[in-house]
């Protein structure tokens, strides 16, 4: 099979061509950071179809909310799953969804995708097994509340009766092992 | 200090970069990221974690949702036309449509045509370049000629004049009936005139002469690029000849096909390099016209295209006016 040639830019030059609206700056977006994005979604609503949709709808965001862009105001990225995040967040919590699917478990996505997709993975994903199970178990849950399931610190305090100054602690402490991962 | 580091190490950050806190929250972070670039720098490299975590988790969605979710963003000029495809759209067609085979059997039909017409371009311009060099060379004698007979004329002149001092006689070597009431100084001051005309021809053809050979040595160097511009909205064309290593580019505007512009407008070529545009500078269309015309060179460019600007040119292009445009292929 050949490889198609994705299209891949600086993230200066993305940005000078995303605020021109040039169509050459969406097929970098998309061929960028697509996949990244579509996994976050998909971990967030753990639904194949509805992460298309999102995802359809995150690069519709982007696009049409660029001009309130601002680098310093974060990375560029960063603000991009930030979008993706909310806005399958907003998807999970609204009424429609909830009547779809009751049951809400507290588990870890990360893991449960997994096993409910059977994707061919990159060979690095079981690196993410290891990182997420490096983790203390009660890193991992507030990571998994906040990243991926949309609650305010205020809403995880609540859900895990446990102290603010806690839940944020401890949301630093899952984030520092991921940078130590990286690093 | 000891604020800061507690500021840090409280997990507001973390939170900012999750995007969990309220619009005031996040004010204040941005104020204190300004002044502090310890604050600045954690927030950076919070923010690459959760990068490369997504990085890390990321899952590459259906093929076809390439197109679907291209196809619904607006964009800013070429969307509209109907003519138009992107570049990478080019490519996967070129790939996905034609077998390999048929591949190559067009690209060697195109390269043939290619070095047929330019064989055909060079021929033509060589012997364009020799007729003019022949002219310049009798042009040249003429004037010699002409000079060393207004210098002769000049020194009789002042002979005649030391010697006697009498009113003028008409030196006998000027033809009678041209001079017939003029004397012999209008008659100087006409044959300078039409000297310095014919100096200002030869100039003139010095100059064409020029071009003509430097279009010959971009035409028979092998480094030379020949691009066509298509039109973008209609069957306007335009051909280049880009030599990147002798920073010459020429336009053909005898092979080209552009409306004649008018006073108020002029065309603007710009190359198109890592997405930027780059002027090279302003041209007219004109019925009668150069065949080449010299525009300012650039040393590497993806792409080239013509707007059609106010008179003088633009700093950016207008996007809307874009009249051909066409890619480097290496």
């Amino acid at each position: 099979m050949t490889k198609k040639r994705k299209i891949s830019l600086t993230e200066e030059e993305l940005i000078t061509a995303l605020r021109q609206h040039d169509k050459i700056a969406a097929e970098a977006l998309y061929d960028m950071y697509s996949s990244s994005l579509f996994g976050v979604i998909i971990r967030v609503v753990q639904n194949n179809e509805l992460a298309e949709d999102l995802l359809q709808e995150t690069f519709v965001k982007i696009w049409n909310s660029f001009s309130s862009y601002s680098a310093d105001k974060g990375r560029l990225f960063t603000w991009m799953v930030n979008i993706a995040r909310n806005l399958s967040i907003d998807k999970i919590r609204s009424k429609d969804y909830k009547n779809q699917t009751k049951n809400h478990e507290l588990e870890l996505n990360v893991t449960s995708i997994d096993a409910s997709r059977n994707t061919a993975y990159k060979p690095e994903l079981l690196g993410v097994k290891d990182l997420v199970n490096n983790l203390r178990p009660e890193q991992k849950i507030i990571l998994d509340l906040i990243y991926f399931k949309g609650y305010t610190h205020l809403e995880a305090a609540d859900e895990l009766s446990i102290p603010l100054g806690t839940i944020k602690t401890r949301l630093r402490m899952a984030i520092i092992q991921l940078r130590k991962y990286f690093n | 200090m000891e604020d800061i580091k507690q500021y840090i190490e409280s997990g507001i950050l973390e939170l900012y970069v999750l995007d969990n806190l309220t619009p005031e929250e996040k004010l204040d972070v941005e104020r204190y990221a300004i002044s502090y670039p310890e604050i600045q720098k954690e927030l950076n490299e919070i923010s690459a974690a959760i990068e490369s975590f997504a990085e890390l988790n990321a899952i590459e969605p259906n093929e076809n949702l390439r197109s679907t979710i291209l196809n619904q963003l607006e964009y800013s000029v070429t969307e509209s036309k109907p003519g138009y495809t992107s570049f990478e759209d080019k490519k996967i067609i070129s790939l996905k449509n034609t077998s390999q085979t048929n591949f190559y059997k067009y690209a060697f039909a195109a390269s043939l045509a290619l070095f047929l017409t330019t064989g055909i371009a060079l021929f033509n311009v060589y012997n364009r370049l020799q007729d003019s060099r022949q002219q310049l060379v009798a042009l040249q004698q003429q004037n010699q000629k002409f000079a060393n007979q207004v210098n002769f004329q000049e020194s009789e002149l002042d002979q005649y004049r030391k010697k006697s001092g009498a009113p003028v006689i008409q030196p006998s070597f000027i033809d009678s009936n041209a001079v017939k009431g003029d004397n012999s100084q209008q008659i100087i001051a006409r044959q300078k005139a039409s000297l310095k005309e014919s100096q200002k021809e030869i100039l003139a053809l010095e100059r064409q002469n020029k071009t003509r050979e430097k279009v010959f040595e971009i035409f028979s160097d092998p480094a030379s690029r020949f691009i066509k511009l298509k039109g973008v909205k209609d069957s306007s064309k335009l051909l280049i000849a880009w030599n990147p290593d002798k920073k010459q580019l020429w336009i053909n505007k005898k092979a080209s096909a552009l409306p004649v512009n008018d006073k108020d407008h002029q065309y603007q070529l710009w190359a198109i390099r890592k997405l930027k545009p780059i002027s090279l500078g302003v041209f007219d269309i004109r019925k009668t016209d150069s065949i080449m015309e010299n525009m300012s060179s650039i040393d590497r460019a993806s792409a080239f295209a013509v707007t059609l600007e106010p008179r003088g040119g633009s700093e950016k292009p207008t996007l809307k006016e874009m009249v051909v445009m066409g890619l480097n292929h290496k």
